[in-house]
C-alpha cells in the first residue's frame, strides 16, 4: 500500500488540494497532478536548475522538494511570471529581446532564479549575475545573452521605479 | 571498481594446527565484519549475507562464500565471495588468499584481498575513498578477527567485534593530526553496535562458545 | 529517477523526532534534503521510512551566546550567509557558504544536514573543525554534546547514533580584529571542492602571529586541521616567509588519490591554497595594538 497524504498548495495564486504519494516530488507534482508543465526536468538530482520554483518566495529545486513539503505553502513557477492579463514581466520581455533562449528547455528555471535575484539586487554587476547562475545550466546559448537579458530588465526596472 | 588490499596476522599456533581453524568456514565467515554465514548450497560453498554501512547509505548484500582452492601442503587456501545488493545497487565479488606459513612454532597469515565492486554503489562519484577506505578497513579487521579467534576462543576479551557493519574509527586516518586511544575506539564501536547489530555478535559468540566445548 | 517506496513521517517536537527514529527501521532523517533527496530519487539510498525534521520547532535560530556563536541545525545555509550577527562575529562562515552549492541550495541546505552528511570536500564541516565547535546531539539517552575533532567518525559517517539529531553547532569567536579566509578549487564555482582551506589568525601589535587554524578539506575523510603548519605559525613574523613555511606543512598532509584528482594534486593544491588563505587573512586582520 502506497503511503499517501492529503495537501493543500497554492501554486501561483491559486489553491490546490490533491492527494498524493509521500514520495512524488514537488516537480512531478506540479507537472503530472497540476498540468503545468513549465517546470522542466533536467537531471532529477540538483544540479541542472530546470526545475527551479519559488517556494515561499525562495528559489528550490523542485525535484529535490516533496510535494508534502509544500503542504500548507505557495509555489510560483514561470506560469506564475507574467502579469494576470498575459505582460510579460520584465525580465520575460528582456530574454525575448536578447534572445536569451534557444531550445528553451533551461528557461523556465532562468527566469525564476533572476526574478529572485532582481528582486533583491535591483542594480547587480554582470559578475553578480553570472554568480546567481551558477546553479541554472544552459547548453544552446553560452549565457551571454542570458546575462544580457538580466541586465537589461534590472536597467529598466530601474527606470520604471 | 576494483580494489586490491593485503594484510597479515599471526596464529599462536603452528601451521597444521592454523590449518584446521581457518578452514573451519563457520568459524571464518563471521569474523568478516557484518558477515552472516547461511546454509551449504553444494561444492563447499554457503549462503552468505553482508550487511554494510557505506556513509548515507546501508546496502546488504546477498550471496554465497566458500573456499574455492584448499592446499594443504602449500599452506594455501583461497576464500571466494559474491554478492549481489538486495535492492539491486549493486554487486560485490571478492577472492581472498590465504597464505600460511610456519614461523618458529607459530604461523604467520599472509592475506591478499582482491575486492571488485559493480553497478551503482561501485560508480558514486563522491565515495570512491570512502569504498576503498571502508574496504581497507574491512580486510584489516577481518585478519584482526581472525587472530582473535585462533589466539585463545575462551577469552572473551579477545573476542572480535565481528558484525561491526559500519566502517568505525579507522586504526589510522591520512593527516589525523591525534589518533584515537584504543580504549575510546572500541568504547565508539561499542555505542554503535545496537539493534540487530548486537544481535549479530551476540549469535558469533554463541558459536564460538559452542564450538570449543 | 524517483523515490522508491517510503513512509513519510513530520514529527512537529523534537522529542516526537528521537521517539520515531528509536522505534523505526531503516530511517533516514530529511533536513534540507539537498544531499538526500538526490539519493532519493537515484535510489541509491532507499529507506524504509523518511523523517521529515522541516516542520519541527526549534530546530533553527543564529544566536549569540557570549563569545560564541549558536547555530540550530535547522537554520538555511542562505539565512545563515546573509546574517548580519554571523558578518559581524564569524566572516569565515559567510565566506566558506559563498562556496557551498548555488543559491537555491542555500536557500533549502541547512547547517545540521551538512554537518551530518560530512562530504569529505564540504565547508561547513571544515569550519566548525577551523573554529573548536562543539556539536550538540539529542536523541534516546538525551541529549550531549560533542568537539567537531570528535564528531567524524570516518567517511560521510558522524558520531551519532541511529535515534539521534544534530540539534545545533556552537562556534566559539575569534576576537575582534582577527583575519579569516576561506578559499578553494574546484572546477566550476559551486562544484564540490577537490581541496578547500579555511585560515583564521590573530597578529598581534609586532606583527607576530599569536594565534593560527588552518584547516583542509577535500584531502580525506574528514576537515584536516594542519597542527605543524599551526604550530610554526606561532610567534613567527605574519608574512609571506611564514606563510609559506606553514604551506609546505599543508602540502605534506597526506590526501587521498581518486576520479577527481590525484594525491599529489591534492597535496600541491592544499599548499598553494594554504598560502594564499593565510595571506588574504593577514589582509584582513586588524592587528592588536
Amino acid at each position: 500500500m502506497a503511503d499517501k497524504r492529503k495537501i493543500t498548495v497554492t501554486v501561483n495564486g491559486e489553491r490546490y488540494q490533491r492527494e498524493v504519494e509521500t514520495r512524488m516530488t514537488l516537480a512531478d507534482f506540479l507537472r503530472h497532478e497540476l498540468l503545468l508543465t513549465g517546470t522542466h526536468l533536467g537531471c532529477e538530482h540538483g544540479v541542472c536548475g530546470a526545475c527551479t520554483v519559488l517556494l515561499n518566495g525562495r528559489t528550490a529545486r523542485a525535484c529535490l522538494t516533496l510535494a508534502v513539503q509544500a503542504d500548507g505553502r505557495s509555489v510560483t513557477t514561470v506560469e506564475g511570471l507574467a502579469a494576470p492579463g498575459g505582460d510579460l514581466s520584465p525580465l520575460q520581455q528582456a530574454f525575448w529581446e536578447t534572445h536569451g533562449l534557444q531550445c528553451g528547455f533551461c528557461t523556465p528555471g532562468m527566469l525564476v532564479t533572476l526574478t529572485e535575484f532582481l528582486n533583491e539586487n535591483p542594480a547587480p554587476t554582470e559578475a553578480e549575475v553570472r554568480e546567481v547562475l551558477t546553479g541554472n545550466l544552459c547548453r544552446c546559448t553560452g549565457y551571454q545573452s542570458i546575462v544580457d537579458a538580466a541586465l537589461l530588465a534590472a536597467e529598466r526596472m530601474r527606470t520604471r521605479a | 571498481m576494483s580494489m586490491h588490499i593485503q594484510s597479515a596476522f599471526k596464529v599462536n599456533a603452528p601451521p597444521h594446527e592454523a590449518w584446521r581453524l581457518l578452514t573451519d568456514l563457520a568459524r571464518v565467515a563471521p569474523c568478516f565484519p557484518g558477515a552472516e554465514l547461511g546454509e551449504a548450497i553444494g561444492d563447499g560453498m554457503y549462503r552468505a549475507n553482508f550487511k554494510v554501512k557505506l556513509g548515507p547509505i546501508s546496502l546488504n548484500f546477498a550471496g554465497k562464500v566458500g573456499f574455492v582452492e584448499l592446499h594443504e601442503d602449500r599452506g594455501l587456501v583461497v576464500i571466494k565471495a559474491s554478492g549481489s545488493d538486495t535492492k539491486g545497487r549493486g554487486g560485490a565479488q571478492s577472492t581472498v588468499r590465504c597464505q600460511l606459513a610456519a614461523d618458529a612454532g607459530t604461523t604467520s597469515v599472509a592475506l591478499d584481498s582482491s575486492v571488485d565492486l559493480s553497478g551503482s554503489v561501485a560508480q558514486y562519484g563522491r565515495g570512491q575513498g570512502m569504498i576503498t577506505d571502508l574496504t581497507q578497513q574491512l580486510v584489516t579487521r577481518f585478519a584482526t578477527n581472525l587472530e582473535g579467534l585462533t589466539a585463545s576462543p575462551a577469552s572473551s576479551g579477545t573476542a572480535p567485534v565481528a558484525s561491526s557493519s559500519e566502517a568505525s574509527k579507522p586504526a589510522s586516518t591520512p593527516g589525523a593530526s591525534k589518533p584515537a586511544p584504543a580504549a575510546a575506539q572500541e568504547a565508539e564501536v561499542g555505542g554503535l553496535l545496537a539493534g540487530t547489530l548486537w544481535r549479530a555478535v551476540l549469535r558469533f559468540l554463541a558459536r564460538l562458545f559452542g564450538r570449543a566445548r | 529517477m524517483k523515490p522508491a517506496p517510503f513512509t513519510y513521517h513530520n514529527p512537529k517536537t523534537i522529542p516526537e523526532v528521537v521517539a520515531l527514529l528509536g522505534k523505526l527501521d531503516n530511517a533516514k532523517v530529511l533536513a534540507g534534503g539537498q544531499s538526500l533527496m538526490a539519493m532519493l530519487n537515484m535510489r541509491y539510498a532507499m529507506p524504509d521510512n523518511v523523517v521529515d525534521l522541516n516542520d519541527v520547532d526549534g530546530l533553527a535560530g543564529i544566536e549569540l551566546r557570549g563569545d560564541a556563536l549558536y547555530i540550530g541545525a535547522m537554520t538555511r545555509q542562505r539565512d545563515i550567509e546573509i546574517s548580519p550577527v554571523v558578518k559581524t562575529h564569524c566572516p569565515l562562515l559567510v565566506e566558506a557558504l559563498t562556496n557551498v552549492g548555488h543559491r537555491q541550495t542555500r536557500n533549502r541546505g541547512t547547517i545540521g544536514g551538512s554537518l551530518c552528511q560530512l562530504d569529505p570536500s564540504a565547508e561547513l564541516p571544515t569550519v566548525a573543525m577551523a573554529m573548536d565547535a562543539t556539536i550538540s546531539v539529542q536523541g534516546k539517552q538525551g541529549r550531549r554534546e560533542l568537539a567537531m575533532a570528535d564528531f567524524p567518525v570516518t567517511f560521510m559517517t558522524p558520531a551519532i547514533e541511529s535515534d539521534e539529531i544534530v540539534t545545533g553547532v556552537l562556534l566559539p569567536l575569534w576576537p575582534k580584529g582577527h583575519g579569516h579566509a576561506f578559499v578553494e578549487f574546484a572546477r566550476r564555482h559551486g562544484d564540490f571542492a577537490v581541496v578547500g582551506v579555511a585560515a583564521l589568525l590573530v597578529v598581534d601589535a609586532s606583527g607576530r602571529v599569536s594565534r593560527a587554524s588552518v584547516t583542509l578539506c577535500g584531502v580525506g575523510a574528514r576537515p584536516i586541521r594542519v597542527a605543524e603548519a599551526e604550530k610554526c605559525l606561532l610567534g613567527a613574523a605574519a608574512g609571506p616567509h611564514a606563510f609559506r613555511a606553514a604551506a609546505v606543512h599543508a602540502g605534506a598532509i597526506d590526501a587521498m588519490d581518486d576520479v577527481h584528482a590525484s594525491k599529489s594534486y591534492r597535496q600541491q593544491l592544499a599548499a598553494t591554497l594554504a598560502e594564499r588563505a593565510l595571506a588574504t587573512a593577514l589582509e584582513r586582520t586588524v592587528p592588536k595594538t
